[in-house]
């Protein structure tokens, strides 16, 4: 039996829908491995705190989050967690790298060619200042590297405000985007030091032209879209089995 | 007997060594510039040239004037990662531009008038490739060359967007002296052998620029520029870096050499700004002062105190001030107790309502979790 604990923000739910359904259609798929959600939405996640010692999750104490209340509402408990029963963490929160804000700003306007030297630093460094991970995010990366799949959130939906600049740009930014994912992709292909985790990219059949964002259909309806869907997190669950990353 | 007095009689007191310099203040010398243009804020300024002018650059981003930055570095880069990779340094990604030849290279490159042979520019170190034209940009070099030069043909796009969208060029005169290849002509910052490729004295020349080489090469980086353009017009600010050789490969003493390539570059400095939209701003001079003794440079007189760069650029800013702000103010913005205390009240000002973004989020874990 192999443990899987997916941590992360409300990004997590497109994965607990995922994995329900495909419980309900594939009582087999889970036979052989145990899937546990933590998380809570970011705004609290951020108050989600790693006990190095005990290797066990708690809330930090804080005047905002009510220690007595279920602050892990992906467990619905106010307990602790132990980590040490599972052997694979998936992070579903902090920026997917193929994200557009993580290499080219909120408002993205320049597109520069990066290195795949440069790409490497940056894809496997924790993210600095104003765009830093949640610490429970960055702690588990920097204890368990070898155990951690960062999956990240799901990219901006391709008819979304944030992914409006796409339409405006011209055939060099395109190209220097395009030949920016593919070094990417192939950073995440290689064989990794023990030291750095790995980084799960969406497959491309999931997302738009241009490999920056995903189709409208994986998404949650307009009113909503930051978020992924059921089929997104179900199609995820699926190649991290096929490509028996879980 | 005639009562006509001495032509010197009436010069104002910046016209005295004695009490020009002597007796003044080697931090706030008065009238030691004056502007040629105006420096709007708005106007977009393009920087380039030896170290000396990463100086410049960084401080007019700090004092908000609107320097291009052409080549930004990835947005979840480490700031101490992001000089290392020499992002921000300049307005492109160009790296030291020591000499005039340098810069006239550049720029037939990004307008594509020359195409360096990649096996000339390609030089190699421990299994890596190294851009010959910017041999420090990528600190662990390359993965395969044939990266080198699709990065440097981008590279070139952006210098040209670089040319097409200043308004105001600011180049740092370095060094005369330099390293060429001889079959094609084609010059390099560093020499073949020192950050990386080898050395063969068959293939490479030591050069030292005169004033004439000089002079005749900024004309023509000019012209490039006004075709490059199309013929809109942009303003030039030329500075010569204070700061001396390293080495010298010309068979004279370094600190003779040096005075020989400072002074010619002063001079090409001097005859270029007889143009109405060159300017010269004295960096030199004020770091190289008597008065100072020598004091504004750190322990290795060779680079400048960070103080003597602020006092340097306080006498630019004096002149050029976009916001009218004064050294007082700069120091009190910077100060962190200040900043602080804006970033409580930053705070404070935030609503405490939960935004549309919580809601949703708080919303998808009610849905997914069912509560």
């Amino acid at each position: 039996m192999k443990n899987i604990l997916i941590l992360g923000d409300s990004h997590l739910n497109a994965f607990k829908r995922g994995h329900d359904s495909l419980a309900i259609k594939d009582k087999h798929l889970f036979e052989k491995r145990r899937i546990d959600f933590s998380g809570n939405a970011s705004h609290r996640l951020k108050f989600f705190s790693l006990n190095e010692s005990e290797e066990k999750i708690y809330l930090r104490k804080n005047k905002k989050v009510s220690q007595t209340s279920k602050w892990d509402r992906a467990r619905q408990s106010s307990e602790p967690l132990s980590l040490q029963q599972y052997d694979t963490f998936l992070i579903t929160a902090s920026s997917c790298r193929l994200d557009p804000n993580f290499l080219y700003g909120k408002t993205p306007k320049q597109f520069p060619l990066y290195s795949m030297d440069l790409l490497k630093q940056v894809i496997y460094s924790p993210r600095p200042g104003s765009c830093k991970d949640p610490k429970i995010v960055r702690s588990i990366l920097e204890h368990y590297p070898q155990k951690t799949i960062l999956i990240g959130q799901p990219l901006p939906d391709e008819k979304s405000k944030k992914a409006a600049f796409i339409t405006t740009l011209n055939d060099r930014c395109r190209e220097n985007i395009s030949t920016n994912v593919k070094t990417i992709r192939s950073i995440c292909a290689q064989e990794q030091p023990s030291s750095n985790p790995t980084i799960y990219l969406p497959p491309e059949h999931l997302l738009g032209p241009l490999g920056i964002t995903t189709k409208t259909e994986y998404m949650m309806p307009p009113d909503d879209n930051n978020h992924a869907n059921e089929a997104y997190g179900t199609k995820i669950l699926l190649d991290l089995i096929t490509r028996k990353l879980i | 007997m005639s009562d006509q007095q001495s032509p010197y009689a009436d010069l104002p007191t910046q016209a005295f060594w004695r009490l020009a310099v002597t007796q003044g203040t080697p931090s706030k010398l008065n009238n030691i510039y004056q502007k040629k243009f105006k420096i709007r804020r708005k106007d977009r300024i393009a920087t380039a040239g030896s170290c000396f002018a990463q100086h410049i650059t960084r401080n007019l981003r700090e004092r908000g004037f609107n320097v291009i930055d052409s080549e930004p570095a990835p947005h979840s880069l480490k700031p101490e990662e992001r000089v290392r990779y020499s992002y921000g340094i300049y307005s492109a990604r160009f790296g030291n531009i020591y000499t005039t030849r340098q810069l006239l290279q550049l720029l037939k490159e990004a307008n594509g008038q020359i195409k360096p042979p990649e096996n000339i520019y390609i030089w190699k170190k421990q299994g890596r490739f190294i851009d010959g034209f910017r041999p420090a940009v990528e600190p662990n070099g390359f993965e395969q060359a044939k990266e080198v030069a699709l990065h440097r043909k981008s590279h070139l796009n952006n210098v040209k967007e670089m040319i097409l969208d200043m308004d105001l060029f600011i180049f740092t005169l370095g060094l005369t002296e330099g390293w060429i290849h001889r079959k094609t002509g084609l010059i390099f910052p560093s020499a073949p052998g020192v950050i990386a490729g080898e050395f063969d004295k068959k293939q490479y020349e030591f050069i030292n620029l005169s004033f004439q080489d000089c002079v005749h090469d900024l004309h023509e980086c000019m012209d490039l520029v006004t075709q490059m353009r199309k013929g809109r017009p942009c303003n030039y600010l030329f500075t010569v870096s204070p700061v001396p050789l390293t080495a010298t490969a010309s068979n004279q003493h370094v600190l003779v050499a040096t005075t020989q390539s400072k002074a010619t570059l002063r001079c090409v400095a001097n005859e270029m700004s007889q143009y109405p939209n060159i300017d010269y701003f004295p960096s030199y001079e004020l770091v190289t002062n008597p008065a100072r003794r020598s004091e504004g440079y750190d322990d290795n007189l060779r680079t400048i105190k960070d103080e003597t760069v602020n006092q340097v650029m306080n006498h630019f800013f004096e002149v050029h001030q976009p916001n009218k702000k004064t050294s007082a103010d700069i120091t009190e913005s910077q100060n962190t107790t200040s900043s602080k205390t804006k970033k409580v009240k930053a705070r404070k000002a935030k609503p405490k309502t939960k935004s549309a973004h919580q809601i949703q989020c708080e919303e998808e874990f009610n849905d997914a979790f069912g509560q």
